[in-house]
């Protein structure tokens, strides 16, 4: 049992499909690198915008310091000499002048400011001759020397083309940050998409796993229902076999006796009219004609003391053979009225008459009885179909409640026949939805449980009724009791009080996880003499 | 008249019926047959006839009867009256049974369901010589 229980456990679960591990690492790695580059990428640009934006600022300014050097020389022209605020003007403008060079001269590293440092030497040159001739009170010749204009309108037009270029630029590198940020920004979203997607392949295929690992589990349990089923009826089945028998026997027997009646009879039937007179004709159709009306006497004390007063008056006609006679008679169902048989009593073809009038006649009884057989027969198999069906749908159905008790009584039939006395007390009950086959074991559980409760005899009583919004279903026997310290662990599995091989002590747990199934429940009340198991049933819709 | 009886035991009527029906084809008015559902009814009947001074010749017993057993009362009956000869007609083929009932019922013969009229009728012939 246990190896066929393991076969669909056993079976692999579906193939892993799982893509090889290493790619969504690869993705990782692949994306830190890509991100880790173009946060370098937007970094450099932003600090070419960054450069060109102080190279452009810089630039103003020093557009700024040559105007006022210019204006501070104008201003050296007008009052003819370079006194001490010129100076002191002049020296500051050059400080602010020389730091915001050297600021320049720093981000000059691609040379494109050459040019304009040359510019901005010249023009330097030009009013340092300019202010020297000033302060050599020489302010005419300073004005006649004059190229300042030239040299500063140079210097001017070229930081101004630098401005614009250094704006232009800035606005370029911010442009491609953005569009680098922009990338990475969807390359980031793409690669969680992937990710997410990937994570999200795996949970799902988990998930299945775990509802198919579900699956199999329901699987096994509704097949661990069935093997204790079948092993119970294991148990039972030379029982069954018996019972088949009985019938089989009947019907053999039955059909042999008619047809051996019927080649008596047809043997006798052309010395019918040589043998009885009219008188006696009439007398035996008579008799026919009752047999056929009449059921044979049952065997009891009263048909038997009957019989021997029939044998008795039969005697005292003269009849021979009158035990036999009487006996036949029995069986043609004539028992007390028998007068209108006188004529054949007095006759001395009597016991061929009575013999042929039975020939004829008990085919009728054996095939009544061969009908039976069948209907018994039938009845044996049907419960052995019902017993022994595994419905793997999984669907609740239709369940007549009374059905499934009466296919477990049937297959333990013979072992009711031990002494045990059958009372059913079935009330009207709806049909209930539920798992019929599983049923069966439940009631095959406690029937067994109870009639094993009974080995010495007892009563054995099914009780059914409606409570509420459910059915209840009682099985009491007068057995020896569940002792009270065990009665709360007769559900826990692999309890059992029988010895090893004898049962697997899953029989009223599985009940317990049937009957979870059903959402129904049960409960044992027990004493010596009295143990009922009463289980709860919910209607639900039919 | 007979005084020489047949008793057949069996909780079934219809294997009852069709048994006695069997016998009286066979050995006609030779014998007397007398049926019994149970082996309690069984008793009551080897009591009738015995007051009726007709001898049991030959208990046919079915195997799985409610309250007792075959071979047990073919055990009881083998221990009251040794003479009578115990055949188990039966169904259920229970070896331990059988056995049993050959010990301590000194069973002449196991017969079983179904069974044909040909075995009966040897069986019967058989012990009965």
């Amino acid at each position: 049992m246990l190896n066929l229980l393991n076969s669909p456990l056993n079976t692999p679960l579906a193939p892993a499909q799982l893509k090889p591990k290493w790619s969504a690492w690869f993705i990782l790695m692949a994306t830190i690198t890509v991100a880790i580059a173009s946060a370098t990428a937007i970094h450099q640009l932003n600090q070419i915008a960054e450069y060109s934006d102080d190279s452009r600022l810089l630039l103003t300014q020093i557009k700024e310091r040559a105007s006022r050097l210019k204006a501070l020389e104008w201003e050296g022209i007008f009052k003819g000499k370079i006194d001490q605020d010129l100076t002191r003007e002049l020296a500051e403008n050059q400080q602010n002048t020389d730091a915001i060079l050297s600021k320049l001269r720093q981000l000059n590293q691609q040379h494109e400011l050459d040019k304009f440092f040359v510019l901005y030497a010249r023009h330097k040159s030009e009013v340092d001759i300019s202010l020297k001739l000033i302060a050599q009170g020489k302010a005419k010749e300073a004005i006649d020397h004059h190229s300042i204009d030239a040299t500063y309108d140079q210097l001017y037009a070229e930081a101004s083309a630098l401005e614009n270029i250094y704006t232009e630029k800035k606005g370029q590198t911010r442009q491609f940050s953005d569009l680098g940020t922009t990338f990475s920004l969807m390359l980031s979203a793409a690669i969680i998409s992937i990710l997410f997607y990937q994570f999200s392949q795996k949970l799902l295929f988990k998930n299945q796993e775990l509802e198919t690992a579900f699956e199999e589990l329901q699987r096994a349990q509704s097949q661990l229902i069935q093997q204790e089923k079948m092993a119970a009826l294991g148990q039972v089945i030379a029982g069954v076999a018996h019972e088949i028998n009985n019938p089989l026997g009947a019907i053999k027997a039955s059909a042999s006796n008619t047809h051996k009646a019927l080649q008596e009879a047809l043997v006798d039937l052309p010395s019918l009219h040589q043998r009885l007179n009219s008188e006696e004709q009439e007398s035996f159709f008579k008799l026919i004609a009752q047999a056929l009306h009449n059921p044979p006497a049952a065997a009891s004390q009263e048909s038997r003391a009957l019989k021997r007063k029939m044998t008795a008056q039969l005697q005292a006609h003269e009849v021979e053979d009158a035990r036999y006679v009487a006996d036949l008679l029995m069986d043609m169902g004539i028992n007390e009225e028998f007068e209108f048989l006188l004529p054949l009593f007095k006759s001395d073809q009597c016991e061929w008459a009575i013999q042929f009038a039975y020939n004829l006649t008990c085919s009728f009884v054996n095939n009544q009885t061969i009908l039976r057989a069948v209907d018994r027969s039938a009845k044996i198999v049907f419960a052995l179909k019902s017993y022994a069906r595994f419905d793997q749908s999984g669907k609740k159905q239709v369940v007549k409640v009374a059905d499934g008790l009466e296919t477990v009584l049937e297959i333990y039939r013979n072992q009711l026949k031990r002494n045990i006395y059958l009372v059913r007390d079935y009330q009207e009950i709806p049909n209930i939805l539920g798992y019929p086959d599983e049923l069966i074991q439940v009631w095959t559980n406690l029937i067994h449980n109870a009639i094993q409760a009974m080995e010495s005899g007892g009563t054995l009583t099914l009780a059914l009724h409606q409570q509420g919004q459910g059915i209840v279903v009682n099985i009491t026997d007068t057995g020896l009791g569940i002792p009270i310290e065990i009665q709360q662990k007769i559900f826990d599995a692999f309890f059992t009080t029988k010895s090893a091989g004898e049962g697997s002590g899953l029989g009223l747990h599985i009940c317990q996880k049937i009957l979870d199934k059903h959402q129904g429940h049960m409960k044992v009340e027990s004493e010596p003499g009295h143990t009922q198991f009463s289980v709860w049933l919910p209607i639900e819709c039919v | 008249m007979s005084d020489a009886a047949i008793l057949c035991v069996d909780d079934e009527t219809s294997i009852l019926q069709v048994l006695k029906e069997q016998l009286k084809r066979c050995f006609g008015s030779r014998y007397v047959y007398e049926v019994a559902q149970s082996a309690e009814e069984a008793w009551i009947v080897i009591d009738e006839l015995e007051e009726e001074e007709i001898k049991i010749l030959i208990i046919v017993s079915d195997w799985l009867m409610p309250n007792m057993r075959g071979d047990e009362f073919l055990a009881q009956v083998h221990q009251r009256f040794p003479e009578i000869v115990t055949v188990m007609l039966t169904g259920q083929a229970d070896e331990a049974a059988i056995e049993r009932a050959r010990q301590q019922a000194n069973l002449y013969a196991c017969i079983h369901k179904p069974w044909t009229e040909e075995e009966l009728k040897r069986v019967i012939i058989t012990a009965l010589n």
